[in-house]
């Protein structure tokens, strides 16, 4: 856990970066600083590695003061990810997240071994990559690089600042996914600093949103997003704030149990049926498509009257309810089914169902 | 793949030089009938000295002592300035450094022979301090335009100032750093002529006889071999810094 206690940064009488704040980061989640530029973000951050120096108050690091620990071995204990990433241009990409390691001393066969799973666990095959220098990779490829780097000699703590600024949006959205997948593995006690509210909301355990040096608000993105407690950051978050909500919420919350039909099987399976179309799944219960129940001949048999779905028709489980509203609309549908990796049918979300529960949500 | 071969070629090309070079020089018969054949008035076209090679091997000991001593304090004083602890120094040794381009080596000269008197000691102490200012303004520059961010991410990551130096700052440098030694070097070995009106030898001993004397043979027998070691030297440190920044 780190501690700020009564910490205050000023550069001068005229230009205060940070204003006596006090909060906790709690070990093994991800909390990200968000605010405009020039709240102090990015000050804060520096601070608990020591790159910028308080001017008063003290930060404790399970509750140990930073100030009284060795400068060098407590930066070697805390992954730190860059804005502009800055990466050694003259080192390869081995040697380059080999930086820690080799400060630490770590066995040559340790660090070769170590190189070669962070370069596989950020997704770049290591073998066509370990020695390439900086100026050969991409913008997102040195992202993964600098993440990579961080992690090298497994510290508990991870700064981040600003991380994945540098890159194109699409890009953007891939890194963030792919980072949230190795927090979800790795569970590292990471303070992100960022000012994009979708990368906040994104990857978040806790937002602290920032202005002016001080912290407004500390709390889970969907108590931010639910219950904004100033005016400025209900305006930060925008407008979009209940879309933004659901975006933080899985379709598997939302899903609902619903009927379906064999397609071997008869009309018969129906019985007095209420739906206006239902669901249609083979014997090993796979999606294979829906029926129309009310327009069809029965006379046909099942397979006639089936309708097979597009792929960006079906959610997976891992899905948001952002994007099952987002397919919906896309579709013209008012449901759409979930289903597993494996074509197992899950069950199915629907438009009826989300209002319904953002409507309790409100009223809460 | 073209960056290599292009390299290798360029070596090449300066071996080959140099072979003809060093033949040129320790062939004397070719030098007397040359200039003889150019100043057909003059009686004596050699001057008695010394033959060219020890002429050429001088120069050269003056220009290695004085350059390697200014490479080895140029870059000591450069690093310093940049440390946390000698930072304040930076902007009075960064004037310095240009202030002292702007004096004429002969008058660096005038004021080295009071001190240290006639000879080899006084010449290689002026070029010394003379060639010490490109090799410490581009120590300076070298470090100081290292982008910040990678400065910040060695010591985020818990770099020592000597282990950032080392690790990070002066591979990064180094090719600036080079360029820096061989302006100098080049220059001295130039301004090294100007140490033979001080008795230092060297080529510019058949330079300031030729002129004494009013016999220009003198004056080419120290000046050509002067100005190709001059360009074969910075062929050679500018394929060396090459082949160093490339890895």
């Amino acid at each position: 856990m780190i501690r700020f206690e009564n910490v205050t940064k000023e550069y001068d009488e005229e230009t205060v970066a940070v204003r006596d704040i006090t909060f906790e980061i709690p070990s093994r989640e991800l909390t990200v600083l968000i605010g405009p530029s020039g709240c102090g973000k990015t000050t804060t951050l520096k601070m608990i590695n020591r790159i910028v120096k308080p001017s008063g108050g003290r930060i404790l690091i399970d509750g140990e003061d930073v100030k009284d620990m060795n400068v060098k071995s407590l930066r070697r204990g805390i992954g730190y990810v860059i804005q502009n990433v800055g990466l050694f241009p003259h080192m390869s990409v081995k040697d380059n997240i080999a930086t820690v390691p080799k400060l630490l001393k770590w066995e040559r066969s340790k660090i070769e071994r170590r190189v070669s799973e962070l370069l596989e666990l950020v997704g770049l095959e290591p073998k066509s990559y370990a020695n390439k220098l900086p100026k050969e990779l991409s913008g997102g490829e040195a992202q993964r690089v600098g993440v990579a780097r961080a992690l090298a000699a497994d510290p508990p703590i991870i700064l981040m600042d600003e991380p994945f600024g540098a890159v194109d949006p699409l890009t953007r959205v891939r890194l963030q996914d792919e980072f949230a997948r190795i927090q979800e593995e790795l569970h590292k006690t990471i303070v992100f600093v960022t000012h994009d509210i979708d990368e906040a909301i994104r990857l978040a355990d806790r937002i602290a949103v920032m202005k002016a040096g001080r912290i407004l608000q500390l709390d889970t993105p969907e108590e931010i997003l639910a219950r904004p407690k100033e005016k400025f950051v209900h305006d930060f978050i925008g407008s979009d704030r209940a879309l933004k909500r659901l975006s933080r919420i899985p379709v598997m919350e939302y899903i609902e149990k619903c009927e379906t039909i064999e397609i071997d099987g008869g009309w018969d399976q129906l019985g007095m049926t209420k739906e206006e179309f239902i669901w249609a799944l083979d014997e090993d219960r796979k999606l294979v498509g829906w029926v129309d129940v009310s327009h069809s001949n029965r006379e046909l048999p099942l397979r006639e009257a089936l309708t097979e779905m597009l792929e960006e028709e079906i959610l997976s489980p891992d899905s948001t309810v952002k994007e099952a509203l987002s397919r919906m609309l896309e579709s013209g549908t008012v449901a759409l089914p979930v289903v597993e990796r494996s074509g197992r049918f899950l069950g199915q979300i629907s438009l009826s169902k989300i209002q319904e529960l953002t409507r309790s949500d409100r009223e809460e | 793949m073209t960056g290599k071969n292009s390299r290798l070629s360029s070596w090449i090309f300066l071996g080959i030089f140099l072979l003809a070079f060093i033949l040129l020089i320790s062939n004397m018969a070719l030098w007397e009938n040359f200039l003889g054949w150019l100043f057909p008035e003059e009686r004596e076209v050699l001057h008695p000295r010394g033959t060219l090679l020890e002429l050429v091997a001088e120069h050269m000991w003056m220009v290695l002592v004085s350059s390697g001593l200014a490479t080895i304090i140029g870059i000591s004083i450069g690093v310093l300035v940049t440390r946390p602890m000698g930072r304040q120094y930076l902007p009075l040794v960064s004037n310095l450094s240009s202030l002292g381009q702007t004096f004429p080596p002969v008058a660096v000269l005038a004021l080295a022979v009071p001190l240290l008197g006639f000879g080899f000691k006084p010449t290689v102490a002026a070029l010394l301090l003379y060639g010490l200012l490109p090799i410490v303004r581009n120590t300076i520059a070298g470090i100081e335009n290292i982008p910040p961010d990678v400065r910040e991410a060695a010591y985020g990551m818990g770099m020592s100032s000597w282990q950032a130096l080392f690790k990070v700052e002066f591979p990064l440098a180094l090719k600036v750093i080079m360029s820096g030694i061989r302006i100098s070097v080049v220059i001295n070995i130039g301004t090294a002529t100007v140490g033979a009106t001080i008795g230092a030898g060297g080529l510019g001993s058949p330079i300031i006889a030729g002129l004494v004397a009013e016999n220009p043979a003198f004056v080419l027998e120290g000046a050509i071999p002067a100005a190709l070691l001059a360009f074969s030297v910075d062929a050679f440190l500018g394929n060396l810094e090459k082949t160093i920044s490339s890895g």
